[in-house]
């Protein structure tokens, strides 16, 4: 069984071993490269140490150039199918390659404080009724964290080839997106987080990364 | 979160940015994230009652979630008469009443509430 | 006689003398001591109090550290699991018991379209909506 760690362009594995000490091997097929181990048997136990051990082997190949990282756990019986899967979404792995040639990934997570002691949430006037004000007070709710949320990610965007983000509600209001950038917009990025950082006052931001492109290697990937 | 000894995790890197993480804020995810890595979702929880309480409380929640945003987008598009607006909030009002008194009664916290329902997890 | 033991007198007031000043001397050798005891206390309080802050800072600074890598392992594991180039093999994952988990969810599920058709609920990810009829 041959586990898949990346598809990249470098014809040479990374000088490390792979998961569970098992040697790196390049795949080559006509350019392009799958990064694997093979192993008679492997349970992969999603242990810290694994994680990194896999993380590690991606981001030493996206030091060296384009790579698209595989999704954890992604396995082919032998080198034949490897081979085969190269060949048969040869066009979606160069696409993918170009698209991806020359950025890194950020993550963005921020949590945003939609009830401030300065701002409480309330439904209008009693006048209205409890069930009323609560729908309102939601909507508010709602609002200013869609507010807040678009505020961070729409500069962020802007300095990004691509992103994807997501609005989630529970138990705040919270957004999470990733960014494809440039390599050498990093620190403008790193800069304009920091910013939106002290400018959005009601949201609390973490910027991680650089990542491989995870989100941004295929059409399945990604949230 | 149960972790080891930080100075034993010295190789598992920060790939921190910029931005301080609030441990309670992000708490839920982390604590989502503990329980997958370390195969166990609660472990303390002793019956199965409480398991399956677990299950069914998290899916009710989700489909509260749900319904209260469609609740929402209704509300915004001018669809509702002002009677139907209080008879929503105050039912919604009464189905989170509901949820904490359930809650409260299986010892279950927030994040009890947040496991990993994979594609559904993302509606949250 | 006024007089009668001069010589006594005289040695007796420098006798006097001689004790108001030893007694001087020891109230001020006295002084020094405490204050220097009260020096000595004050450098010992700064120096625990240099020392207590130093550990809370070293603490302060590993719990954000500890902080730092929870959230970048939170990163990694949601792209590992949801992102990257998907191919289907055929190992196991264990991962908190994930099948069970969808299996768990299945189950349910096939109970909430049961809701569905009782209360006329429609509830779907992309367009769940409420009929008049559940109010």
């Amino acid at each position: 069984m041959f586990y898949l760690y990346a598809i990249t362009e470098s014809p040479e594995p990374p000088e490390r071993a792979g998961l569970r000490a098992a040697r790196l091997r390049a795949i080559d097929e006509g350019g392009l490269v799958a990064i694997v181990s093979e192993h008679a048997d492997l349970r992969l136990e999603a242990t810290e140490d694994d994680l990194w051990t896999h993380e590690e082997i991606v981001e030493e190949l996206m030091d060296r150039g384009a790579v698209l990282p595989m999704r954890l756990a992604s396995t082919l019986p032998d080198e034949e199918a490897v081979r085969a899967t190269l060949r048969e979404r040869r066009h979606e792995f160069e696409a993918a390659l170009e698209h991806v040639r020359g950025a890194v990934e950020l993550g963005i997570r921020a949590v945003i404080d939609t009830e401030p002691s300065d701002r409480p949430v309330s439904g209008t006037a009693g006048a209205r009724g409890p069930g009323t004000a609560y729908m309102l007070s939601r909507l508010e709710r709602e609002r200013r964290g869609a507010d807040a949320a678009a505020r961070i990610h729409e500069p962020l965007a802007e300095l990004a080839r691509e992103s994807i983000h997501r609005l989630g509600s529970q138990p705040q209001p919270r957004l999470n997106a990733s960014y494809l950038v440039d390599r050498d917009r990093l620190e403008a990025f790193r800069v304009r987080v920091e910013q939106l950082s002290d400018e959005v006052i009601e949201a609390t931001i973490v910027c991680t990364g650089p990542w491989p492109p995870y989100s941004f290697s295929s059409p399945e990937s990604g949230r | 979160m149960r972790t080891r000894d930080p100075r034993h995790d010295a190789r598992h890197p920060s790939k921190l940015v910029a931005g301080h993480p609030d441990l309670d804020l992000f708490g839920s995810e982390l604590e989502r994230l503990d329980a997958a890595l370390r195969r166990r979702i609660n472990a303390d929880r002793e019956t199965l009652e409480q398991g399956l309480a677990q299950l069914v409380l998290t899916l009710v929640e989700l489909l509260r979630q749900l319904m209260e945003r469609q609740a929402l987008r209704r509300i915004e598009g001018g669809s509702l008469s002002p009677e139907e607006v209080e008879r929503l909030g105050e039912t919604f009002m009464l189905l989170e009443q509901r949820m904490e008194e359930l809650k409260e009664a299986f010892d279950l916290e927030d994040e009890d509430l947040n496991m990993d329902l994979g594609p559904l997890g993302q509606l949250m | 006689m006024n007089d009668e033991i001069p010589g006594r007198a005289a040695s007796e007031r420098r006798r006097q003398v001689a004790a108001a000043r030893r007694a001087r001397a020891l109230e001020r050798s006295r002084a020094r001591r405490e204050a220097a005891a009260v020096r000595r206390d004050q450098v010992l309080e700064r120096s625990r109090q240099r020392r207590e802050a130093s550990r809370e800072r070293q603490e302060a600074s590993m719990e954000r550290a500890r902080r730092e890598r929870h959230v970048s392992l939170l990163d990694l594991v949601d792209r590992l699991l949801d992102g990257g180039v998907v191919i289907h093999g055929d190992i196991t994952l264990a991962v908190a018991d994930v099948d069970l988990l969808y299996v768990g969810l299945r189950a349910m599920v096939a109970s909430v379209e049961t809701i569905e058709r009782t209360y006329g609920v429609s509830l779907s990810a992309r367009g769940a909506s409420l009929s008049s009829s559940a109010l």
